[in-house]
C-alpha cells in the first residue's frame, strides 16, 4: 500500500505551508530516522506550496494518521490542524505524484519548475536510502509524465507573471533584446524586479532613472547599468526602444508632448512602453501615436489571463497522460505480488535437486561433479522461465494474476505460511 | 504512364494544399494534436508531390513549366509553398504558415480551373525562345518574393493591430514579433526586386528580337516599370531614409496589389504583343 499525506495549497494556507517547509537536511535525518520502522519506502516533495510524505509503511499498523502524526513531531511548537493535511491512500496517491510532476496540481498552472523540485526529492529520497523498487519506479514514473506533460501539451507555454508578461510583449515587438536599449524609470522594488528580469532576458543597455539620483545610483550599481538624470531624461527619451515606468508619482511623469518629441526624433520607430505605476506615470493618449505600444498593469494582466485560460485548455490533455502513465505503473505494480511465489518455488525446484545431487553424489565421478551441477541448474532454470514468465505476465486487474498465482501455488503445492509480503520483496532490489 | 501518373498529381495537388492550409490553420486557431503532429508532414508531402509534378510534366512536355497560365500559376505556388518549408525547417518559425500557404493554395486553385478551361494548355511559341524563357522564370520568382513580402506585411499589421488594441489573441500568441516580420517584408521584397529587375533587363534584350510589333508603350511594360518604381522606392525608403516599419510595409502590400491587378487587367484587356498566355 502506497501513503501521501501532507499539506498544500489546497489544504492549508501560505502561514501554515511554510512552518512545514522542510530543508534537505531536515528531510534526510527523516527518512534515515524512519526507514524500516515507520516505513519500508518513502519520499517527502517540499516546496514553497507543498509538504507531502509519500511511504510504503512498514507494517500494517501504520496508517496515513501515524505518518501525519510523525510529520507533525517535526514542527511541535507550531499549530499545525488535521484538517491542514490531505491524506491519499494507493491508486490515488500515486496519481497525485504524477499530477504533482505534471504540474497541473501547481498554484500557477503548469509552473514546470516542479519537475525538478520532484527529482530533487527523489535524489534526497535515495541518498538517505528509502527509496527501493517501488518508489524508484514511482519517481521514474512521475518525472517521465512531467517530461510527456512538458513536451505533448502547450500548459507550460505563455507567461504567468507580471514581470515575465512584460518581457515577452517586448519580444513580440523586437526581435532580438540584446541590443535594445531600455529605460527603467522608477528605482523602486516594481523597478528593479523589472530590469532584473530583462537583464536575464539579454538586455545589454540598460539605464535606470530616479527623482532621487542617490536611489538610482545603488540600482544601477547593483545591476551594472547606466545612470541617467531624472531631469535630463525626458530629452533623452529618444535614444530608448523600451520605458519601463514605476514611480510613486501621483502625477504622470512621461507626457504626451514628451513622447510624441521623441517619436520624432527617433523617426518613428517602435517604442514599448510599460506603465507598471499605480497611479500610472504615462500619459494615456501616447498609445494613440503611430509605433508607440503603452501597456500599463491592467493590459499586462489581461496577457496572463488568456495565457492561463490556454493552460487550464491543456488540462485534459494533461490528465489523459497522467492516467496512461498511472495505469502503467499499476501495470507493473500488480506484478509484485508474484514475487513471493516466484521465489518459493524457485527454492522448492532447488531443494529437489540439492537433494537428487545428495543422493547421486557417490555414483558420479568426481570429475564430471561440476557440470552435472552446472546441467541440473540449467535444465531447473528452464523448466521454471515459462512459469515465471507467465505468472508475471501484466494482468488486467489484480484478481486475474492472484488466480493466477493462486493455480501455480496449487500446482506446485506451496505453503501460505511461507510467503512475504510481496512489497518486502519488492523493495531494495 | 507518365501522362497518368501527371493526371493523378493534377487532382492530389489542390488538395494536398487545401489539407496543408487546413491543418496550419486550425493549428494557428487552437494547437491540437492532430494539426501540431501532422501539419509539417502533410506540408513535406505536398511539395514533395509538387517537385515530382514539375520533373513528370517537363519530361512529359519537353519543356519548362513556364508556358501556360496553368503552369506559370502552379509554379508560383511551388515558389511560395517550397520557400515557406525552407524557412520553417531553419527557423523553427510556424505561426506564419497558415498565411503563405493560404497564398500558395489560392494560386494552385486558379491553376487548377484555368487547366479545365478549353485551349489553356496551348504553350505559346516564343516561350522555347531560351531568353523569353529566362525572362519569365525571373519575373514569375519575382513576383513569388513579391507574393511573400506581402503576406509578411499582411502579418505585420496584424500583429501591430493586435498590440495597439491589446487583445493579445491567436495573432499574438502565433506570430513572430514586429521586427521579425518587417525584416521578412524587406527581404522578401527585395529578393522580389531583384528578380524583376534581372527579368526586366533579359526582356528589353530579347522581347524586341522575338516580337516584331515590339513597343516601349505596351501597357504590360509600363504596369511592370511602375511596379518595379514601386519597389525601388520602397528599398530607398527602407535603406536610404530609414522610414519606419509600418510605412514600409504598407509599400510592399500597395505594391503587391498593384503588381496584381495590373497584370491581371492588362493581360485581359490590354496588352498587344507582350502576350506569353
Amino acid at each position: 500500500m502506497i501513503y501521501a499525506v501532507g499539506v498544500n495549497h489546497h489544504t492549508a494556507p501560505v502561514t501554515v505551508r511554510e512552518c512545514l517547509h522542510l530543508s534537505d537536511d531536515e528531510i534526510t535525518d527523516f527518512l534515515r530516522g524512519n526507514t524500516g520502522t515507520l516505513f519500508r519506502e518513502a519520499g517527502i516533495v517540499s516546496t514553497c506550496n507543498r509538504t507531502e510524505l509519500y511511504a510504503v509503511p512498514a507494517d500494517d499498523d501504520v496508517d496515513g494518521e501515524r505518518l501525519i502524526t510523525e510529520l507533525r513531531r517535526l514542527r511541535p511548537e507550531k499549530e499545525l490542524r488535521d484538517e491542514h493535511f490531505f491524506r491519499l491512500l494507493h491508486c490515488g496517491a500515486v496519481s497525485h505524484l504524477h499530477k504533482v510532476a505534471a504540474a497541473i496540481d501547481s498554484q500557477i498552472l503548469g509552473d514546470m519548475q516542479i519537475l525538478s523540485q520532484v527529482k530533487h526529492a527523489w535524489e534526497v529520497a535515495a541518498d538517505s536510502g528509502s527509496v527501493g523498487n517501488v518508489f524508484s519506479h514511482l519517481f521514474m514514473g512521475a518525472l517521465h509524465t512531467g517530461k510527456r506533460v512538458r513536451s505533448e501539451t502547450a500548459i507550460g507555454i505563455g507567461a504567468v507573471s507580471i514581470s515575465f508578461a512584460a518581457v515577452e510583449l517586448a519580444t513580440k515587438i523586437f526581435s532580438d533584446l540584446h541590443r535594445k536599449h531600455v529605460l527603467i524609470v522608477g528605482s523602486g522594488e516594481t523597478g528593479a524586479l523589472a530590469s532584473r528580469h530583462l537583464l536575464a532576458k539579454g538586455v545589454e543597455h540598460l539605464s535606470i532613472t530616479n527623482r532621487t539620483y542617490e536611489n538610482a545610483v545603488a540600482l544601477a550599481d547593483e545591476l551594472r547599468a547606466r545612470v541617467l538624470r531624472f531631469e535630463s531624461f525626458p530629452v533623452a527619451l529618444h535614444e530608448y526602444d523600451i520605458v519601463v515606468s514605476a514611480t510613486s508619482a501621483t502625477e504622470p511623469v512621461i507626457t504626451y508632448d514628451m513622447v510624441k518629441a521623441a517619436m520624432r526624433k527617433r523617426q518613428n520607430r517602435p517604442l514599448l512602453m510599460l506603465d507598471l505605476a499605480v497611479p500610472r506615470d504615462i500619459d494615456p493618449r501616447v498609445n494613440d501615436l503611430g509605433n508607440v505600444f503603452l501597456k500599463d498593469l491592467d493590459a499586462i494582466q489581461s496577457i496572463i489571463d488568456q495565457n492561463l485560460e490556454q493552460r487550464r485548455q491543456e488540462i485534459p490533455r494533461a490528465e489523459s497522460i497522467v492516467t496512461e502513465e498511472v495505469v502503467n505503473f499499476f501495470l507493473w505494480y500488480n506484478t509484485l505480488e508474484a514475487a513471493p511465489t516466484i521465489a518459493q518455488l524457485r527454492e522448492k525446484f532447488e531443494q529437489v535437486r540439492t537433494a537428487e545431487m545428495d543422493r547421486f553424489r557417490n555414483k558420479i565421478d568426481p570429475n564430471s561433479l561440476d557440470t552435472v551441477e552446472m546441467l541440473t541448474k540449467r535444465i531447473i532454470n528452464k523448466l521454471l522461465h515459462p512459469t515465471m514468465v507467465g505468472i508475471k505476465k501484466q494482468a488486467h486487474d489484480t484478481s486475474e494474476l492472484s488466480s493466477r498465482i493462486q493455480l501455480v501455488r496449487d500446482l506446485f503445492d506451496l505453503s501460505e505460511d511461507e510467503i512475504t509480503d510481496r512489497s518486502q520483496s519488492g523493495s531494495g532490489t | 504512364m507518365l501522362h497518368f501518373l501527371n493526371s493523378v498529381a493534377e487532382v492530389l495537388l489542390p488538395v494536398g494544399y487545401v489539407l496543408t492550409t487546413f491543418m496550419y490553420a486550425m493549428d494557428f486557431r487552437n494547437c491540437t494534436a492532430l494539426s501540431g503532429t501532422w501539419k509539417t508532414r502533410t506540408l513535406l508531402a505536398t511539395v514533395t508531390l509538387h517537385f515530382l509534378y514539375i520533373g513528370m510534366h517537363t519530361a512529359e512536355y519537353g519543356r519548362c513549366m513556364v508556358t501556360t497560365p496553368f503552369e506559370i500559376m502552379s509554379l508560383i505556388a511551388f515558389t511560395l509553398a517550397l520557400t515557406y518549408t525552407i524557412l520553417e525547417l531553419r527557423t523553427g518559425e510556424r505561426g506564419t504558415g497558415v498565411f503563405i500557404l493560404a497564398l500558395a493554395t489560392a494560386f494552385e486553385l486558379v491553376s487548377a480551373v484555368v487547366m479545365k478551361m478549353p485551349g489553356s494548355g496551348q504553350p505559346n511559341p516564343v516561350l522555347s525562345n531560351m531568353g523569353v524563357g529566362f525572362h519569365v522564370s525571373f519575373a514569375i520568382f519575382g513576383y513569388a518574393g513579391f507574393a511573400l513580402g506581402a503576406m509578411h506585411g499582411v502579418m505585420y499589421l496584424l500583429m501591430y493591430r493586435e498590440l495597439k488594441r491589446g487583445g493579445f489573441g491567436s495573432v499574438y500568441q502565433n506570430l513572430p514579433s514586429l521586427e521579425t516580420l518587417e525584416r521578412m517584408t524587406v527581404l522578401s521584397s527585395l529578393v522580389g526586386f531583384v528578380f524583376l529587375t534581372v527579368s526586366m533587363a533579359i526582356g528589353i534584350f530579347s522581347l524586341p528580337v522575338v516580337y516584331d510589333n515590339f513597343s516601349y508603350h505596351d501597357p504590360k511594360l509600363i504596369a511592370t516599370g511602375i511596379s518595379w518604381l514601386i519597389y525601388a522606392v520602397m528599398m530607398v525608403a527602407r535603406y536610404a531614409m530609414h522610414v519606419d516599419g509600418k510605412s514600409i510595409v504598407r509599400i510592399a502590400i500597395g505594391g503587391f496589389v498593384f503588381a496584381l491587378l495590373s497584370m491581371t487587367l492588362v493581360n485581359a484587356f490590354l496588352s498587344d504583343f507582350h502576350r506569353f498566355m
